[in-house]
Formats: C-alpha cells, structure tokens, sequence
C-alpha cells in the first residue's frame, strides 16, 4: 500500500462510533470529518460535491446508502465493518486488526467494482428466491448435519413455476420449475459459491443465479448424495442445477415470494436484477491465492438444460415431488434415437432372425449348447423388446406401434422358420437341449426379471452396451421361439404351449423389468399413462399362475426324486437299491421310472412285489418301470 | 337368479354336511364306549424302565382317542411282570381269565414273549407284542407283532454292508443267552454269506466279562465291520474295550438300543455315536398327523418326551384299539384278532404299517446313523 488518502469523510452509525478515536488519530496524516448518517442524509450535497473519499463504519443498509452516494458523487469508499460484519470482511478482504483496518479504509488506491440491484436495491453478497436446499450452506458444514437438514425437509420438496429471463447481450427466456435460486456477486464460502466459482466476481460486470429444481426425490438423494461426497466443482454443474449469468435478468415464481437479499427479507418477486458495471471504487485488500488463480468468465450463461422444461413442468405443478425423475423426450435424445432405429423393422432384423433361428433350431436339433448360444448373441430380438419397455412406460403410441410390430414379425419369422425346417426333416430327435425349454418355472421369470434390468440399464449407459450380448445370452429368447416352432412342426400342441410359454415368460419379464429399470433410471414422461404399466403386470400376474404351479411341480419332483434316493426294498429276500428315480405324467396315467442296483437276478414275482411295495407309497395307480443294473 | 342358485348350492352343502354327520354317528355308535385293555410290562426289575416308558405311549394313545371319541372309557390293568417270563405269564392268565379283558399288549422283550406264545392258545385273548421281534412269536395265532422280526432286520443289516458299504469281511458279536441276539446274528450271518461275504461269528455269552480278549480277537483279524445284535450293556462294553484297544471299526446295532441307553445309560450317551442302526424309527421324517397328535399329549399330559419304546407302547395300542372299533359293538376276541391281521392299515408313529395274517408286522426298516445322541435317518428299507 504506497498511498492514502489526504482527506475523508468517516461516516458512522451509533456501532461504529468505536471507529471514531482511532480514526481521528490516524497515523496516515489524514485529515477526518466524522459525520452521522443522519447529518448526511440532511446535507448529502454540501457534504460529499467536493469529497473525494468516504470510510464507513455501519450497518450493512448504511453502507448501501453510501455506495448509492458514492454512484451520484464519484467518491471512493473504504469500509470499517462492525464485528458481526464478516461477509463484509470476508468479500472485501478487510484484516481483522482495527489499525490495519483503517490504513486499508484510508487508502488511495481503490477497484472499482460492479454493483448489482435487485429491484432497484443495492445487493452486495447474495439474494435468495424462494428454498434453496443441500446447497445454499457453508462448505464446510458437517455431513451428519446436511443429512439430517436434507432428509427433514425431503418430504416437504415443492417446485414452483419460474420464467428466467436475461437482457444483456443475450436475450433468453425459459420457462421452467425450482424449488428456489441464489443470487450471488462476490465469492463466498457457500457450496454453490463453490459451483460457480469461475463465474462469480463482482468485477465482471454480470450477476450470477443458481437454480436449483431436483425434479424427484431420486434426484434430490443424488445431489445429497453429490453434497456430502464431493467438493464443489467448478467445471461442471451438478444434476438438477442450472446457472444464469447477465448483466440483467429477471426471475418470476409463481406465486410471488420474498426475496431476501443479504440476509433480510425487503424485497418480493417479480425480481429484476441488473449490473452497473465498476460502478464505484472501494479499498478492499489482497484477494488470497485460490482466488486469484481462478479465471473469471466473462461469457454469460444460460445453463437451465437440467432443470424441468416443456411437458415436465406439469408435473412440477403437483404439490409434491415424485419419487422416481421423469423426463421430457428432449432430455435423453440419444437414447430415444438408438430406441427408435431399434425398433424399425428392416431388413437387417429379418435377416438376423432368420439366421439366428436356423442357428437355434439347428443347435437344438444337434443338442449343442455352443450353437444354441451362438444363435442367442445373433439374435436381434432384445434390442426391440427393450425399446417396447421404453413406449410402455412413456407412452410413446408411435414407438409401441413401431416395436410390438418388429417383436411380432421376430415371432412369426422364428416359428416359421424352426417350423419349416421341422418339416423338412427327415428326423425329428427330442434332445435334452428341447426338453429343458418345455417346463418353463417362476425361476425363469425371475432370469428374464434380471436380464430385462440388465438390458433396461445397458441401454441406458453407452460405456456398458457391450454387456448386452451377455444379457442375450442369459435370457435366451430365439430359442424357446425355435423349440416351439419344432413343436408345431411335430404339430405337438403341449410341446408348442410349453416352448411358447417359456418365451412368453421371458418377454413379460424382460418388458416389465425394462419398465422398472428405465423409470427408476428417470425415464418416465412427464405426463405419464399408468395403463401400460398396469396391462404389464397384468400379463406378469397371468403368467405367474402356470409358471408358479409349474415350479411347485418341479420342486415337488426334485423332493420325489431327492427322497427315493433314499429308499431301498426288501424283495424275497433280495435287497434292491434305488440309484434314481423319475415320475411324470403320460396321458392321465403317472409313469415311474426307477433305476435299480440289485446282486440277484430278479424275476417277474420279485418284480410283482417290488411294484406292491412302491404302489403303497401312492394314492393313484402307477405304471412302473425299472432300468436293473446288477452289481457282480 | 344367482341367489337361487346360491341357496340351491347352500341347501346341497347342508344335506352333504347332515349325511356326513350321520355316518359319522353311526360309526361312533358302533364303536364301543368301554374297552378294558391288559397291559403285561416290565414296570419293576432290570428293564423297568422299558414297561414303564412303553406304558406312556399307551396313556397317550387313549388320550388321542378318548379326544376323538369323548364317551370312550378304556380301562386299563396294569400288571408287572418284573422281567421275568413265568411272572408275565402269570399275568396273562389273570387278565384274561379273571380281568377277561379285549385284549392284551406286551411291552416286555423276546424271552417274555417266548413263554406268552407257549400259552396264549389257552387263552385265545388277542395280544400284541410291541417290543418283541423274534420270529418265533408269532407262531401261535393269538400273538402279533408290531415291528418287523428278527430275520427281516438281519437280512437289511447283512444286504445294506454288502452291497451298499461293499465290505465283504465283517464280524457278528452276538449273545447266545439272548434269542432276540441270536435270530438277528443268525439272520446276518446266513445272508452274508450266501451273498458272497465271510463272517466271523462271536458269542459273548460266558465271555462278558472278558471284552477286551473279543476287542483284541476283531482287530487282529482286521475286521472292518462288526454287526452288534446285543443288549445295550454289552454295546457299552464293546465300544469301551475299542477305545481302550485304540480299535474303531464300523459297528451296527440293533433296534431300540439309542432309546436303551437314554433309559439306563444316560451318561455314556457319545458311546454310541457313529454307530449304524437299525431301527423301526428314525429322527429325520416327518410324522405322521396321529404321531404329531401323539407326541402333543404326551409333551402336554405327561410332560416327557416320546423315545423310541414310547412311540412303539403307542403303535401298540393304536393297533388293538383300532382293532376292537373296527369289530363294532360287543366285539369278540376272534374279531379283535382277526382284524389285527387283516393286512389293513394301521396309522403309526411315521407312516402306516400292515400286520399279516401269520401275525407279522409289514412296515420298513431305517437304517440311521447314530449321531449327536440321536438317529440320522440314511436309508429306508420297505
């Protein structure tokens, strides 16, 4: 500091009268002229037309009022802020000891800044709209305390329609939704002070407003989740946040609310905000390092994409917000994109489901898992269910036409084909690969339940689509389709229903799944139509009934055969050991097959026992058929 | 239109619900209210505890069916045989002559059996054995058994160590002053033998103080497996002498031996673990609902949990009062007996058994492993 000033007016309030001795008796050989406010007030233009500096020692609305004056008269100011004053010390850079103070009030070698007005009043720190939660509190602030604040208040989370609009060099307007913004000119220790620290200075001759609008509770828990986990930063805004930066800009809620501007509440909405760029020079001291290193923009900023617009502000008018995001198509444009190409039936498609379900019925014919598997990765059957899943949920009437047309010329060009191909056959096997798609159980909804939020979510993040090919895999759905097909070909009705179910299993799961999975993603619509989503689990419900009695069944044979394991018999004296032991039904009657490991040749008589033995463990009549192995 | 068919459908329920109450009154008017019942025990002596555990299980079976049938009054006459056989055969005569009971459960072993079938034709009152399993028993027409016999639990326990633990050398050790011990040593070496396997037979009569000599004799012939058909005391001396010898090969015993020991050797109980056994139960499998039923009264009447001689003084009874419902009002000893082995089914602890026409129980065998002082079910044999 090489200069002071010769002379100055030291403005005071009945609190910085304590300033008035120590400024009197300067050591800087300036000359004071102690004046109250009131008297300034009374003679502000005798009093400041020859003054060319002013030091203040008041409540922040007095320093305001000298800033005001300090507009008209073009003097420099030089602050004495009053111990509660630490925003003050804080933006200014003002030191903390009294004679150090005074020797940064007294100096001559003022900047100049910006100065902002909300509604005509002078905004030195920062103005708050409406609730602005998780962010709007001091970077250092406890986790356990911002947890507690944030989920006290999740239920009471309410967005209301805002219009932002900014008149500087850009004109832009939008209508959104939030539950409130911050207005901030000079950096403080606040976390969304920290989010725009590049964009927050009061000599950049804008003034910069945090939106912030979590559109559901998800989004709310994840900038929770952001708030305690990281740090600020300053190169990418935080989900659910926008950033306005102008010179002038107005924001309109509605209703109107109160907006508090450093710390008191004397102003409402509608709330104009304007800059007057280097409007007045005060002394202010060395900013630290951190702050002179960061780049301060000069653009202005509209960054609202994340916050609510177009369809989804209808939502936001609902007195709560939603658990799960919703979202307008124009949010995940990508996305909709790939869903849409998916779901287009081309040639391509038609090509891949012919040869994937060649691969399939041949795999099948062969009883060769290798084949069956390369047939499931070809098959191009997923991609349109997923987009089906997507419609469903959106309601998107153009897209669920678009796609359940593909998933359905995929069915009837499998069936065809595997039908075909049974037909022409001069041998028709029933190899273990075809059997195990003929009892389709609750377990294989549940594969199909996982692999639809595999596929849902694979979809959703480009960096793991690769992963789909193993979702394929795991759902299998080309071959269920060829077993049915060779069962129509074997015009075998039960071997068809059995194998059609099994695909019918896999497609609801997988759709319902998908549903789930891209609604808790935040895909729902805006403006959303439950009904697909009831249809949905209406088939799932359905389809529960024979898939639920089918595992009982299978679960009743695994304990059936795990208990005949068991079981030995005494026949004329000849010990028979149960190795394995089967029962089905064929055609009303129940046929058991039983494996036997017996030292003796047995004869019809021992055999006549053996059946009386096993028939008084059963109610109905048995067919009973054993395979004898003899140990030597 | 609907409400006609739903009071048409309401008055149909009714009638079938009337009908089935009427034969269910018909049934319990044939079934006699008063039924006096012998029961010839061990309750004093050296297996007193057997008669009187076996004893529980016939309390508890009147129970069950006085709950079912409350106007069912069961007499019972106790008499003690104090493990002896002349004395139960004493009691056989008073209860039939003097008592003229229904008929007359057993709860005493092989050699009291033994001297009731020499005399039960003289009394022609139905019996039931429920403890005994010497084939010979049977071989009057008034006496039945409600475990299988000696030769069939032989034969399962030679078959089960040939052909399922493929050992074909083992040992029998067997108590010539026992029949029970000799039926099943008989069995087991007779099958074992034909089946190829070679069986070296130890009577321990006269050598029961000398276990050690039998221990050394097994383990220098090498022998893998030794088949233990004896009283519970003698088990106890074998497995004590192999562990003195450090010999520890795979043994069997017979039936009842867990529920033996809890009754008179409660604390060498870990003796037995790792032993095979035969047996008619097995602690794995679920009961059946009159085993659950029966196993409630006993836990809420007599306070004490069910053993193997309980579950089987239970069969006992289940048989004979099934037996004298099934002849009706005033049922005559010929009927009670003939229905006894009319080859229908009786429910039992586990699982229904069957008792033939020659008086011999139709039911399988389990084979356990004894473990944690209990039976681990392995194998069921029909």
């Amino acid at each position: 500091m090489s200069g002071y000033v010769d002379s100055s007016l030291f403005v005071y309030s009945e609190s910085g009268k304590t300033y008035l001795d120590d400024m009197l008796n300067n050591v800087h050989g300036c000359t004071i002229s102690p004046v109250s406010i009131d008297e300034l007030r009374d003679n502000s233009t005798s009093l400041l037309k020859d003054t060319t500096h002013v030091v203040v020692a008041a409540e922040l609305d007095i320093i305001k009022e000298v800033l005001q004056f300090s507009i008209d008269y073009g003097f420099t100011v030089g602050f004495l802020p009053l111990d509660a004053q630490k925003a003050l010390k804080r933006c200014y850079f003002i030191p903390s000891e009294p004679q150090e103070m005074i020797s940064l009030a007294l100096s001559s070698e003022p900047s100049q800044i910006d100065i902002v007005y909300c509604n005509d009043r002078i905004l030195l720190f920062k103005g708050v709209v409406g609730w602005v939660p998780l962010i709007d509190n001091p970077i250092t602030a406890g986790k356990l305390t911002i947890l507690k604040d944030a989920l006290k208040k999740i239920t009471s989370l309410r967005l209301l329609p805002y219009k932002l609009s900014t008149h500087g060099t850009n004109k832009n307007q939008t209508s959104t939704a939030a539950c409130g913004c911050v207005i901030l000119e000079t950096p403080e220790l606040s976390y969304a002070s920290g989010m725009i620290a590049n964009d927050c200075s009061n000599e950049d001759a804008m003034v910069s407003t945090v939106v912030i609008a979590p559109i559901s509770i998800v989004e709310y828990m994840k900038l929770l989740w952001l708030r305690i986990f990281s740090d600020p930063d300053s190169r990418r805004l935080p989900p659910s946040v926008g950033l306005v930066k102008s010179s002038e800009m107005i924001i309109e809620p509605t209703p109107h609310l109160d907006v508090n501007i450093d710390g008191e509440a004397t102003s409402s909405t509608p709330l104009h905000l304007r800059v007057l760029p280097k409007a007045v020079k005060v002394n202010r001291g060395p900013a630290d390092k951190a702050l002179k290193a960061r780049k301060v923009s000069n653009k202005e900023k509209f960054a609202v994409g994340s916050l609510p617009a177009g369809k989804e502000l209808i939502k936001a008018q609902h007195k709560r917000v939603p658990f799960f995001t919703y979202a307008s198509e124009e949010r995940f444009k990508d996305l909709f994109i790939a869903l849409r190409d998916d779901a287009r039936l081309d040639s391509t498609y038609v090509v891949l489901m012919v040869l994937s379900t060649m691969l399939a019925t041949v795999g099948l014919f062969l009883d060769s898992a290798s084949v069956i598997i390369g047939a499931m990765v070809l098959a191009p059957l997923m991609a349109p269910i997923i987009s089906l899943s997507m419609s469903m949920l959106r309601y998107d009437q153009r897209l669920l036409k678009q796609s359940l047309k593909t998933v359905a010329a995929g069915i009837i060009v499998a069936l065809a084909v595997s039908f075909t191909f049974t037909l022409a056959s001069p041998y028709q096997p029933l190899t273990g690969e075809m059997q195990g798609r003929l009892s389709p159980s609750i377990l294989d909804l549940i594969v199909a339940i996982v692999a639809g939020i595999a596929g849902a979510y694979t979809k959703s993040y480009k960096e793991i689509l690769q992963s789909l090919a193993g979702v394929a895999i795991a759902v299998a759905l080309v071959p269920p389709l060829a077993v049915a097909g060779i069962g129509l070909g074997r015009f075998d009705i039960v071997f068809f229903a059995n194998a059609f179910l099994l695909f019918a299993t896999n497609l609801i799961g997988i759709v319902l799944a998908a549903i789930i999975t891209f609604r808790v993603l935040g895909y729902s619509a805006a403006v959303r139509d439950k009904r697909s989503l009831s249809i949905a689990f209406g088939f799932l419900l359905l389809i529960s009934i024979p898939l639920s009695l089918s595992f009982m069944g299978i679960t009743e044979r695994s304990r059936f055969e795990e208990s005949w394991k068991h079981e030995r018999f005494l026949v004329n004296g000849k010990y028979l050991i149960v190795k394995d032991a089967d029962i089905f039904s064929y055609q009303k009657r129940k046929i058991m097959i039983v494996d036997l490991h017996v030292r003796e040749p047995l004869t019809r008589m021992d055999l006549n026992e053996f059946k009386q033995k096993v028939q008084q463990n059963f109610s109905e009549d048995l067919l009973i058929r054993t395979r004898i192995v003899y140990i030597p | 239109m609907m409400n006609r068919l739903i009071t048409l459908l309401l008055a149909c329920a009714l009638t079938l619900a009337m009908l089935a109450g009427c034969e269910e009154i018909v049934e319990q008017k044939q079934t006699p209210l008063a039924i006096k019942l012998g029961v010839i025990g061990p309750f004093s002596g050296e297996h007193e505890e057997w008669g009187k555990s076996g004893l529980l299980g016939v309390e508890a079976v009147i129970k069950y069916h006085q709950t079912q049938n409350q106007k069912l009054q069961v007499q019972l006459i106790k008499e003690d045989d104090q493990s002896t056989p002349a004395q139960a055969v004493v009691a056989l005569e008073k209860l039939a002559l003097e008592e003229n009971v229904d008929a007359v459960l057993i709860l005493s072993g092989s050699k009291t059996m033994l001297a009731i079938t020499e005399v039960a034709d003289r009394y022609k009152v139905p019996i039931v054995s429920t403890l005994s399993s010497h084939p010979g028993i049977t071989e009057t027409n008034w006496v039945n058994q409600i475990i299988f016999d000696d030769e069939v639990q032989g034969t399962v326990a030679a078959l089960f160590v040939m052909d399922e633990l493929l050992i074909e050398r083992s040992a029998v050790v067997w108590d010539g002053d026992d029949p029970h011990s000799q039926e099943l040593a008989a069995s087991f070496k007779r099958t074992y033998q034909e089946a190829g396997g070679t069986v070296l037979s130890i009577d321990i009569s006269g050598r029961k103080d000398d276990t050690q000599s039998i221990v050394n004799q097994l383990k220098s012939n090498a022998i893998e497996f030794v088949y233990l058909p004896v009283e519970v005391g003698s088990v106890v001396d074998f497995e004590l002498g192999g562990r003195d010898a450090g010999y520890n090969p795979q043994g069997m015993v017979s039936d009842g031996i867990l529920s033996q020991m809890m009754l008179e050797y409660r604390d060498n109980l870990d003796l037995l673990d790792g032993l095979l056994a035969t047996d008619i139960f097995t602690g794995e499998i679920q009961l059946s609902e009159f085993g659950n039923s029966v196993k409630d009264n006993l836990r809420r009447q007599f306070h004490t949990p069910a053993t193997t001689l309980t579950a089987l003084g239970c069969e006992g009874g289940q048989v004979v009062l099934t037996a004298i419902a099934r002849c009706g009002k005033n049922p005559q000893n010929e009927c009670v007996n003939r229905m006894i082995r009319s080859g229908n089914k009786f429910e039992g602890v586990l699982e229904p058994f069957t008792i033939d026409l020659d008086g011999k129980a139709q039911r399988p065998v389990y084979i356990n492993k004894i473990t944690n002082k209990q039976l681990r079910f392995l194998l069921k044999v029909n």
